[in-house]
């Protein structure tokens, strides 16, 4: 297990958000993490780089506690994609090198500079290197912020809902982009989403959240209408062609 | 090669062409120092001025001109300069706030006023109606201390304010105009309470003027400014980080609150150093950053030097035309810095609401 999580508990201001939360992610695995808005999806993935102190709760992370890590051992070895990212008068390159500030003491070494010059060959942004990055679009920029957590060599990549504000084509690009990267490097990503039939395309498992409680855990090939009705409390069919799975909302039309 | 080798030695490229900028900011500022020795109310051969520097034997006359008056006035605007440069580079960069400055958050008046109170309370100062030095600080280290005091109080107001979800950068900046309001009260109740003699000596204080700095007062600075320079060079990374937001940046590694408070005191310390010796000099921390950011971009590694180097070089030329300009008389550089300031703030705040 790249991933294990025990028992997590987090509370805001005494209301709690997140409880007794289990969850075991293997090496090549992308996990999407689905629920209502406002359900603590983005909390779990704080909770799980110490971003937000769990209350309780067993964080690992190749068997090495998390919560007993400073921020820039967490960083070394989990990834994290924010669902903002500012810009700057920064270019690509430079954005993206930030990425090895977990492993820099002062000056960025041949190496680090040559793990950016690849990553940036990899995702196709060679074009983009020395432009600013306050001058990309948004499906560029997610591509340099998801660029930016690869260059940290991370064992886990945490994505906060990283296909929410670009278009179709960019989506399945960005999606089919970290299918290959934890593939190639048998790592693991934990992704927020609410688009479940996106999940059920490039996600291996999904997690359904309610109510700060990990409803289940289930492979795609497990998910079923009725689990999906119950977490969103909305009827829906779902259908499944070979191997694809989709979801269809049950809306009744008003005549 | 590669096409990864490629983008590699093309980023080379790019990073040495910031080294040139950097390096022909030093030589302008190198040159600058020079003129600002060599150019003045009394005429000097530039061959006497060249060897007065160097220490080779010149007349008395000479030697008193430059090293007495001329060259310490010119390292206080190089120093001086520097130091307010870097503490706007680092807030801007902090706050992610492109308006900020230690100027336009008010922490300079409430400097100022942490000074006036020193040297009229805490007997810091002594106050005459001579007209240079209207105010002699006989005590700096007590009168910079109890700046900083004040410059680190409105700091923390500022950061508490950018705690705030809806702190926008004009926000932050209505937040420097009510704390300045306030400080610059405080000194007009302190100078309210003075005597004629104390209250023209305070006034002619208050405004920034290089020419007033003694030997051991730059040195003061420059002790303020290295230092705090040397943190920020330190942190160029951290700010990068920053830079990509501060979820991301927490996700880096970084402790962004920590980061903030200390980047924050160390820009309080320079800001108040500067401030107790020379008064407010008001919009080069603002303007200096956005400058050097058209130069050679943002990326803070190379962003804090030049910063550095520019605001030296823009506060000595700007002082050395202030004494220019209306020769005999002598400008405070404070007046030439708001009069060029001001109106690229203005610009700033246009440009930002796009």
């Amino acid at each position: 297990m790249i991933l294990d999580l025990h028992d997590l508990a987090f509370a805001y201001d005494g209301r709690p958000i997140l409880a007794d939360v289990r969850l075991g992610v293997p090496a090549g695995e992308i996990v999407a993490v689905l629920g209502p808005n406002g359900v603590g999806k983005t909390t779990l993935l704080k909770c799980i780089n110490a971003i937000l102190r769990a209350d309780k709760g067993v964080i690992l992370v190749d068997a090495e506690d998390v919560r007993r890590m400073a921020p820039s051992q967490v960083a070394a070895r989990i990834g994290y994609v924010a669902q903002r990212t500012e810009t700057a008068r920064t270019t690509v390159f430079d954005a993206i090198l930030t990425g090895r500030l977990p492993h820099l003491r002062w000056r960025a070494s041949r190496r680090d500079l040559d793990l950016v010059g690849t990553v940036i060959a990899r995702l196709d942004l060679g074009a983009l290197a020395l432009r600013f990055i306050d001058e990309l679009s948004g499906g560029e920029l997610q591509k340099v912020a998801i660029a930016r957590a690869l260059v940290q060599e991370p064992r886990l990549l945490l994505l906060d809902e990283p296909t929410s504000s670009l278009d179709l084509r960019n989506q399945i690009e960005i999606l089919r982009l970290l299918r290959a990267v934890v593939d190639e490097r048998r790592v693991a990503a934990v992704m927020t989403m609410h688009d479940i039939n996106t999940a059920l395309r490039f996600a291996d498992t999904l997690v359904f959240v309610k109510a700060g409680r990990v409803l289940a855990h289930v492979a795609v090939a497990d998910v079923t209408a009725a689990l999906v009705s119950d977490v969103y409390g909305v009827e829906v069919d779902l259908h499944r062609v070979g191997d694809l799975a989709f979801v269809v909302p049950m809306i009744e039309k008003e005549s | 090669m590669s096409v990864a080798g490629e983008i590699s030695s093309a980023y080379g490229a790019h990073v040495r062409r910031k080294l040139v900028v950097t390096v022909a900011l030093l030589v302008a500022t190198a040159l600058a120092l020079v003129a600002a020795v060599a150019l003045g109310s009394a005429d000097l051969p530039l061959s006497a001025v060249a060897k007065a520097l160097i220490g080779l034997e010149v007349p008395r006359r000479v030697e008193m001109i430059v090293w007495s008056i001329r060259l310490p006035q010119a390292l206080a605007a190089i120093v001086a300069g520097a130091g307010l440069a870097i503490a706007g580079a680092a807030t801007q960069s902090i706050l992610r706030n492109p308006l900020a400055s230690p100027f336009t958050l008010g922490m300079s008046h409430a400097a100022a006023f942490g000074a006036a109170l020193s040297v009229t309370l805490l007997g810091s100062g002594t106050m005459a109606s001579s007209s240079v030095g209207a105010v002699m600080i006989t005590s700096p280290h007590v009168t910079t201390a109890t700046a900083f005091v004040f410059c680190v109080l409105a700091a923390m107001v500022v950061v508490a304010v950018s705690r705030l979800r809806s702190a926008t950068p004009e926000v932050m900046v209505l937040t420097g105009v009510a704390l300045s309001a306030l400080f610059t009260a405080g000194t007009m109740f302190l100078q309210y309470f003075a005597d004629d003699t104390q209250l023209a000596a305070m006034v002619f204080w208050t405004f920034g003027d290089t020419a007033r700095a003694s030997w051991r007062q730059v040195g003061i600075m420059a002790a303020a400014t290295a230092l705090t320079s040397f943190y920020f060079l330190a942190c160029a990374w951290t700010y990068n980080a920053i830079d990509a937001g501060d979820e991301t940046a927490k996700g880096l590694g970084v402790r962004v609150e920590r980061v903030r408070t200390v980047g924050m005191l160390a820009a309080s310390l320079v800001t108040a150093t500067v401030i107790a010796f020379l008064g407010v000099i008001g919009f080069v921390g603002l303007v200096v950053p956005h400058l050097v950011r058209r130069l050679i971009g943002a990326d803070h590694r190379y962003l804090m030097p030049a910063t550095i180097v520019a605001g030296a070089l823009l506060l000595l030329v700007a002082d050395t035309a202030a004494r220019l300009v209306f020769m005999p008389h002598v400008l405070p550089v404070s007046v030439l810095t708001a009069f060029v300031g001001a109106p690229v703030f203005l610009w700033l705040i246009v440009r930002s609401r796009r």
